[in-house]
């Protein structure tokens, strides 16, 4: 009698599972995503004209603070026909804490090469990352990301794309911190949003704001 | 898949069954000891104790992690994904995001045509159309976990006056290194606050004061002056029937507000609209320049002029 009704009870939750798997009413759609990563888009796709750069430290106790570098390539304005290189720096600051430790930005299409640390052609001398940082700029020892940056001319990444700088623990490294990069292609994902298209929506509020300064 | 080979043993030494197998612990092991041959028991107290080790080894395992017994460069070496030609790494997964926040700084504010004349009087390039004042927005981000992490934003266009005479001016790394417009955060987050909102006064400000001559009569001074720096904007003062009782930098209205309950995947926009400008004051009525009176509390707390703070969620 008791077994029957206990797997009466767990017919019932695994049919409630089954059918509401997807269902945001009944689970978090930020749980479903993890899970099956359709609900809120991961990448932010060609037709947004953004690229995002994710800075994930996996670290169970330093703050990291990850100094990303963008390359790209403008016309010269002394040589003719010739491409000079812009670079632009942001600091993002992750402390080693759920949710908090994943930071990103939205960089504006199209860049040539994206890295860490100030310098993209020294990423084994210059600091790529500052382990143990108080604050944006405040404290943290600048050690070396010891990763290539990653180029869209090699065909590293596209427009569209998502790039994680990783951060994790390692043992033999200065600061005890190593970094790996991954990239998430945005054509691999569909453009089928069934929550928040949030990109598409962060391009029209910019747009818009545009216009209104305008 | 391995099955269990050891037999159960009954309380009275009998092996019940050669076909049973199970994983049941034996039982009653003692009694059924002095019926096996010596070597049976040595081999039975050899496999028992092993297995005790090993228990005991993957417990602490589980508990402390794998590198409190292996050498944290060993598991290094095996655990650690290498990244390949493309400088990135593959074969290997991260969870994904359970969805994104981006939060965006649109700066609108302007310069006031004075404090443009003035910057070019002395000799501040100001051809750049595009000018804008240097803006710092520190953002307070709450997670539903209770989490927090602060962001910076920056923006704004890096121009100010030189040293003013022998003054020795400290450029702060914020006006020149790096600029912040956007923020991209991971759900769940529950509250987004504003907390501080900066603006860069470009220009010395200097302070006059009244002081007595020989003959009685008050003439104006300089007191001191203040060098370029971010300056906190803030909102009016008002009494307790929240009449306005001295104007400041940002209308009750207008000021930054915190949001709360951020829906997953929405985008949050701050603006920051406005004219930076100063009160210009003289000494001897004749050349004005970027200063006030340290008597009028009013003209104080008007520089750096009027702001608006707008928060769109999208």
């Amino acid at each position: 009698m008791r077994s029957s009704k206990t797997a009466c009870i767990c017919l019932v939750a695994l049919a409630s599972a089954a059918i509401s798997c997807n269902n945001s009413m009944i689970f978090n759609p930020a749980f479903i995503n993890q899970q099956t990563g359709e609900y809120f888009p991961l990448v932010p796709q060609e037709r947004t004209g953004f690229i995002l750069v994710r800075g994930n430290n996996a670290t169970t106790e330093s703050a990291i603070e990850f100094l990303i570098t963008v390359e790209r390539q403008v016309a010269s304005e002394t040589i003719e026909g010739a491409v000079d290189i812009e670079t632009e720096s942001v600091r993002l600051f992750a402390p080693a804490a759920a949710r908090a430790n994943d930071v990103g930005i939205l960089i504006d299409c199209p860049a040539y090469r994206i890295g860490l640390g100030e310098n993209l052609d020294r990423p084994t001398t210059e600091p790529g990352i500052y382990v143990d940082a108080e604050a944006v700029g405040v404290g943290g020892l600048g050690v070396p990301a010891n990763v290539n940056p990653l180029s869209s001319d090699a065909g590293n990444f596209e427009c569209g794309d998502t790039i994680i700088f990783q951060a994790i623990e390692a043992a033999n490294t200065v600061g005890g911190v190593k970094v790996n990069a991954y990239v998430l292609k945005g054509d691999q994902f569909s453009e089928d949003i069934i929550g928040i298209d949030t990109f598409a929506n962060a391009r029209s509020l910019i747009e818009e704001q545009l216009l209104e300064d305008e | 898949m391995r099955s269990a080979t050891r037999e159960t043993i009954s309380d009275n030494g009998a092996s019940p069954s050669a076909t049973t197998k199970s994983c049941v612990r034996p039982v009653g092991i003692r009694h059924a000891m002095p019926n096996k041959p010596l070597k049976r028991r040595v081999r039975s107290y050899v496999v028992l104790s092993t297995s005790c080790l090993f228990t005991a080894s993957c417990l602490l395992v589980c508990v402390t992690g794998c590198s409190s017994v292996l050498s944290p460069a060993f598991m290094d070496y095996f655990a650690s994904p290498s990244p390949g030609q493309t400088g990135t790494v593959s074969g290997y997964s991260m969870d994904n995001a359970p969805g994104h926040v981006p939060l965006f700084l649109i700066n609108n504010t302007r310069f006031s045509q004075s404090l443009l004349d003035y910057l070019e009087s002395t000799g501040v390039d100001i051809s750049d159309p595009s000018l804008r004042p240097r803006v710092r927005v520190r953002v307070n981000i709450e997670y539903t976990n209770g989490n927090t992490n602060t962001v910076e934003f920056l923006d704004g266009s890096d121009i100010v006056q030189g040293d003013l005479d022998t003054n020795t001016l400290i450029v702060p790394p914020e006006l020149t290194e790096y600029t912040l417009t956007n923020m991209v955060g991971v759900c769940d987050i529950s509250r987004i606050e504003p907390e501080q909102v900066e603006v860069f006064v470009p220009v010395w400000l200097t302070r006059i004061e009244y002081v007595e001559g020989s003959d009685n009569v008050l003439y104006r001074a300089i007191s001191g002056l203040v060098s370029p720096r971010f300056v906190v904007l803030e909102a009016d003062e008002l009494d307790d029937d929240n009449n306005v009782t001295l104007l400041r930098n940002f209308d009750v209205r207008s000021a930054p507000v915190p949001v709360n309950d951020v829906q997953c995947g929405a985008v949050v926009g701050f603006t920051i609209s406005g004219t930076l400008t100063t009160t210009f004051d003289t000494i001897n009525g004749t050349s004005f320049f970027p200063g006030y009176l340290l008597e009028d509390t009013v003209g104080q707390a008007s520089n750096p002029g009027r702001f608006k703070f707008t928060t769109s969620i999208r």
